[in-house]
C-alpha cells in the first residue's frame, strides 16, 4: 500500500482548500471581498475543529483506521454502507471541481469556447493523476506548494502598494448575518475533512502526528488565505465586489517589470490546484469502492469514475438548473454534515460483531 | 477488446522471437583426449579461421597451445608462454609433473586459470587468453595475454569539463576498472564480474563500495541484470531497461557516465555502477533526477558560480521544453499576455508568413532536428558544412522568403542552446517540445499547464530501485539541499557523507 507522511498529507488538503476558498461558487453570496467574509473565515475553522471532535474521538481509541476501516470493524454492513456512502460523495466533489473549474476557464478565460472538451481533458489529466497513485499526488503537491507560494508573493507583493487601510471597514457594519452566513458556506466548502478521517490508514505515522498537523493544517488556511483575502479586500476593495473571481481579477491587474499582467501565473496554478483536488477526491472514491468491491474490481473502477466524472461534469456545465440545484445541495452544508458528524455516530452506535455496544 | 488486442499481439511475439539458445555441446567436459578434444573443438568453432592452434611435446608430453588470432599480444606470448614451454626443466618426465609446474613453478601469464568444459574454453579463448591442453588431463589451463587493440584514453566527448581529469572510458572492461581503481585506493572498492548474452557472453561488472552500498540493493540489481535473457550485450544500453523501473516515463532512472570521476563520486555515495565490456558509457543506479543538472565541473568550481551554473541549467531545461509550446499558445490564444512593443513586433512578423503558428513551430523544430541529427552523423568536416547551410536556411533564407517569422527563429535558437545545457536529458527534452508545441497550439496555456502536471506527477510517481526520483526536492529534505539547486563548500559538503539509501523517502532498508 502506498503511504504518504502526514505533512505530505495536509500539504494536499491545503492545496484542495485554496483551491474551493477562492473559486467562485454562484447562489453563496460569498466572494471574501469584505472583511466579514474574514470574520466567516475564522468561524469556520473553528467550527471545523468543533464538527471533527466526535468523529476525532472515536477514531482515536482505534489508531491506523480510517472511517471506513472502523465501520467495517463495526459491522460488514455498515462497512458497505459507509464505503458506498463515501465513494458517492468523494464522486459528487470531485464532480464540484471539474465543474467549478471549467465554469472559471468558460466564463474567465476562454468566453467563446464549449465545456466538453476542459472537463475531458481536465478528467483525464486527474485520472492519470490517480492511476500514479496517492504517493505521486502528494510529491507533486510539495512542489506546487511552492509554485504557490511564489506566485502569492508576486502578485500579492505588486499590491502592497495599493493598501489603504481605509477600506478595511468594521466586519460587524452589516450586523452579524454577513459574518455567519459567511461562516456557513466556507464550513459547508471544506471537504476536505473527509478525506482526512478516510485516508488515514494511507499515513505514516498517523496516529502520532495526525492532530498536531490538522491543527498546523487549520492554522496555515487561516493565516495564508486569510491573508490573501485581507490584502485583495485592502488594495482593490469595491472592484473585487464586482468579480467572480477576485484573486483572478486581481492577477490581470497585476504589473510585475516588464508584464502588464500576471493572469498566465494565476491559470497555472488554479489548473493544477483544481488537478489536485479533482485528483484526491477520485482517489478516495475509488479506494472506498475497492473497499466495497475488493481488488476485482481495480481494473475497471477507474475508467468508471472517470466516465461518470466526466458525463456528470459536462451535464451540469450544460445545464445551469442542474449546476444551480448542485450548488444547493452543496452549500446546504449537508453532504458534510452527514459525511464527518451523522455517519460516524451512526457507525460507533452500530452493534459490533460479536454482541459488543458502542 | 483488450484481451483479444493482447491475445494477438502475444501470438505475434511467439511467432517472431524465440529464446536465445546455447551452443550445443559447450557445457560438455574435456575428455583428456587431445586428438578428440581437438575435433570436438574445431567441430564447434566450424573451423574458423581466427582459431590458431600449435602443437608441442613438453616434458615428453604431447600439448596444445590455442590462441585467438588478434586477440593476443604475440611478444608476450613467445615471451612469458612459448619460450619457458620449449625450455622446460629437464626433471619433468611426464603429464603430472607438468602440471604440477605449470601450477606451482611457472609464470605463465600472471592470469592463470582451469577449466574444464568447452564452453570455458570458448569464453578464454575469445577474451584473449592463450589455452593449454595436456594429452592426458580432462582439463585446460587459460594464461591471459590479451593484447587486442583498442582506442586509447581521450577525453569524454559527451562530457566535457573545464578543469579537472581529461580521462574518459574505453571500450575495454579491464582498462575502465584500472581507471577506477586507480581512483579509490580502498578494499572497500568491489567489482563483481559476471556474463550476459548466451552467445556474445559480454563480461559486466558491477562496482560499489562494500562500506556503503546497500545489501538490497545490491540483490536487485543482480537480479535484474541476471534476468536479462539476450542473446548478444553489445552495449550498456542493452541492460539499461532491466534496471529500469515502472511507470513508463520519458526520463530514465538509470544514469550514464564517461567519466571515472563521476562514476567514483557516485558509488561512494552508495549507488551502484554497472559497466559492460565494449561499451565506454558506465550505467548509475539509482539515479535522481536532479542529477542530471549535477556535473565534475561544479564541484571544482567556486560554490557561487556552481551554484549559478545549477540554476542556469535548471532555467534552460524549463527554457528549451516550454518556450516553444508557450510561445504558440501565447500567441494564438492568449496575444494579452504580451507586452504591448513586443506583442506589435511579433504580429507584424507573423502577418507576412503563410502557415499558422503551430504548423510554422512544428516545420522549423522538425528541420532543426534534421540538421543536428545529420550533422552529428557524418563526417566532421561534412556535418560542419551541414550545420552552416541549416543555420543559412533556417536563420535567413526561411524568414527572407516570408515562410517563417522572425521572432519563431529567435525562439528556435534559444531552446536549441538551452537543450545542449543539460546533455543527459536530450532525448527526452526532444521529444516533449513537440509534445507541448501540439498541446499549446490546440489547448493554449490549460493545454500546457495539463502537460506539465502529467509530467511532472510522473516524474514524482518514479522511483528508481526504491529511492523517489524528485528527492530530496519532494520529499523534502533539508541536509540534502545542500547539493541540489546550490552546491556548499567542499568544507561542509565533506563533513558528513549522505548515503543514497538515506534520502528522503527511500525504501531500501539500510545495512546495520
Amino acid at each position: 500500500m502506498q503511504k504518504i507522511t502526514v505533512p505530505q498529507f495536509f500539504i494536499l488538503l491545503f492545496l484542495c482548500r485554496s483551491f474551493t476558498f477562492f473559486t467562485f461558487t454562484p447562489g453563496s453570496g460569498h466572494t471574501l471581498t469584505d472583511t466579514s467574509s474574514l470574520l466567516g473565515l475564522l468561524l469556520a475553522c473553528l467550527g471545523s475543529v468543533v464538527l471533527l471532535l466526535p468523529v476525532w474521538m472515536i477514531l482515536r481509541r482505534h489508531p491506523g483506521m480510517g472511517l471506513i476501516e472502523y465501520a467495517f470493524h463495526r459491522s460488514p454492513g455498515a462497512g458497505t454502507a459507509a464505503a458506498t456512502f463515501f465513494s458517492l460523495y468523494a464522486l459528487f466533489e470531485a464532480v464540484g471541481s471539474v465543474v467549478h473549474f471549467t465554469i472559471f476557464l468558460t466564463t474567465a478565460i476562454y468566453p467563446q469556447e464549449s465545456a466538453w472538451g476542459f472537463v475531458l481533458l481536465f478528467t483525464l489529466a486527474a485520472l492519470y493523476f490517480v492511476w500514479m497513485g496517492l504517493e505521486a499526488t502528494a510529491r507533486l503537491s510539495g512542489l506546487i506548494l511552492v509554485a504557490l507560494i511564489f506566485s502569492v508573493i508576486l502578485i500579492s507583493g505588486a499590491f502592497v502598494p495599493e493598501w489603504e487601510a481605509l477600506r478595511l471597514c468594521s466586519p460587524f457594519i452589516g450586523g452579524t448575518a454577513p459574518i455567519l452566513r459567511s461562516a456557513a458556506v466556507t464550513l459547508s466548502e471544506t471537504a476536505e475533512l473527509v478525506p482526512m478521517l478516510l485516508l488515514i490508514p494511507y499515513l505514516k505515522d498517523a496516529g502520532k502526528k495526525m492532530t498536531r498537523g490538522f491543527l498546523w493544517w487549520i492554522l496555515a488556511v487561516f493565516l495564508a488565505l486569510g491573508g490573501i483575502s485581507l490584502l485583495l479586500i485592502a488594495s482593490i476593495g469595491e472592484y473585487a465586489d464586482t468579480q467572480s473571481y477576485p484573486l483572478y481579477a486581481a492577477a490581470k491587474m497585476t504589473r510585475l517589470f516588464y508584464f502588464q499582467r500576471l493572469d498566465a501565473l494565476h491559470l497555472f496554478i488554479w489548473t493544477l490546484l483544481g488537478l489536485i483536488k479533482t485528483a484526491l477526491f477520485l482517489y478516495v472514491s475509488r479506494q472506498s469502492l475497492f473497499c466495497l468491491l475488493g481488488k476485482r474490481a481495480q481494473k475497471w473502477v477507474l475508467p468508471i469514475l472517470g466516465g461518470v466524472t466526466a458525463a456528470g461534469s459536462i451535464l451540469l456545465c450544460r445545464s445551469f438548473r442542474a449546476y444551480e440545484a448542485y450548488d444547493a445541495i452543496s452549500l446546504s452544508g449537508v453532504p458534510l454534515l452527514l459525511c464527518v458528524l451523522i455517519v460516524p455516530l451512526l457507525v460507533s452506535l452500530c452493534r459490533k460483531k460479536g454482541g459488543d455496544a458502542a | 477488446m483488450f484481451r483479444k488486442w493482447n491475445a494477438f499481439i502475444h501470438g505475434e511475439e511467439r511467432r517472431d522471437y524465440m529464446h536465445p539458445k546455447p551452443v550445443r555441446g559447450v557445457d560438455e567436459h574435456l575428455s583428456g583426449d587431445l586428438s578428440a578434444d581437438m575435433i570436438q573443438i574445431r567441430r564447434m568453432f566450424d573451423n574458423s579461421s581466427d582459431l590458431v592452434d600449435r602443437s608441442i611435446m613438453a616434458a615428453g608430453t604431447p600439448i596444445r597451445v590455442l590462441i585467438c588470432e588478434g586477440m593476443v599480444n604475440l611478444g608476450t606470448y613467445a615471451e612469458i608462454l612459448a619460450e619457458p614451454l620449449m625450455n622446460l626443466p629437464p626433471t619433468l618426465q611426464d603429464k603430472d609433473a607438468l602440471l604440477d609446474y605449470i601450477r606451482r613453478d611457472s609464470l605463465l601469464g600472471a592470469d592463470q586459470k582451469e577449466f574444464h568444459t568447452f564452453g570455458d574454453l570458448f569464453t578464454f579463448l575469445m577474451s584473449g587468453f592463450a589455452v593449454i591442453l595436456i594429452e592426458g588431463l580432462p582439463l585446460g589451463i587459460a594464461c591471459g595475454m590479451q593484447g587486442f587493440s583498442f582506442r586509447s584514453i581521450s577525453e569524454p566527448s559527451s562530457e566535457v569539463n573545464v578543469r579537472g581529469s581529461r580521462e574518459g572510458f574505453v571500450e575495454p572492461l579491464r582498462i575502465n576498472l584500472t581507471m577506477i581503481r586507480r581512483r579509490i585506493k580502498s578494499p572497500a572498492l568491489k567489482f563483481e564480474l559476471m556474463q550476459s548474452g548466451v552467445r556474445s557472453k559480454t563480461e559486466v561488472a558491477l562496482v560499489y563500495m562494500t562500506d556503503s552500498v546497500s545489501g538490497e540493493l545490491l540483490d536487485t540489481v543482480r537480479a535484474r541484470l541476471k534476468s536479462a535473457e539476450l542473446d548478444v550485450v553489445l552495449d550498456s544500453g542493452y541492460l539499461q531497461p532491466f534496471l529500469e523501473e515502472k511507470p513508463l516515463s520519458l526520463f530514465s532512472g538509470v544514469g550514464t557516465t564517461e567519466r571515472p570521476d563521476t562514476l567514483c563520486a557516485k558509488i561512494c555515495e552508495g549507488r551502484i555502477a554497472v559497466l559492460v565490456d565494449g561499451s565506454p558509457f558506465a550505467m548509475i543506479v539509482p539515479y535522481l533526477f536532479n542529477e542530471n543538472f549535477q556535473s565534475v565541473d561544479d564541484y571544482t568550481h567556486q560554490p557561487y558560480y556552481a551554484a549559478f551554473i545549477r540554476l542556469l541549467k535548471y532555467a534552460a531545461f524549463l527554457f528549451t521544453i516550454l518556450l516553444p509550446g508557450t510561445y504558440v499558445a501565447l500567441a494564438t490564444f492568449h496575444p494579452e499576455l504580451f507586452p504591448d512593443a513586443l506583442l506589435f513586433n511579433i504580429a507584424s512578423s507573423e502577418e507576412s508568413t503563410p502557415f499558422p503558428l503551430l504548423f510554422e513551430a512544428l516545420i522549423i523544430h522538425f528541420i532543426y532536428e534534421l540538421m543536428r541529427e545529420a550533422g552529428l552523423r557524418l563526417p566532421r568536416p561534412i556535418g560542419h558544412a551541414v550545420s552552416i547551410v541549416g543555420a543559412l536556411v533556417i536563420g535567413d533564407a526561411a524568414v527572407t522568403a516570408g515562410l517563417i517569422g522572425a521572432p519563431m527563429v529567435m525562439v528556435v535558437a534559444i531552446t536549441a542552446i538551452s537543450s545542449f545545457v543539460v546533455p543527459s536529458l536530450y532525448q527526452s527534452i526532444t521529444v516533449l517540445r513537440f509534445v507541448f508545441i501540439i498541446i499549446g497550439g490546440v489547448w493554449g496555456l490549460f493545454g500546457i499547464t495539463l502537460g506539465i502536471g502529467v509530467l511532472f506527477c510522473n516524474l514524482c510517481a518514479k522511483h528508481p530501485l526504491g529511492v523517489p526520483e524528485t528527492a530530496p526536492a519532494s520529499p523534502f529534505s533539508l541536509y540534502p539541499m545542500r547539493d541540489i539547486f546550490t552546491r556548499q563548500n567542499w568544507k561542509r559538503l565533506g563533513r558528513r557523507e549522505l548515503l543514497i539509501q538515506d534520502m528522503p523517502g527511500s525504501q531500501i532498508k539500510k545495512d546495520a
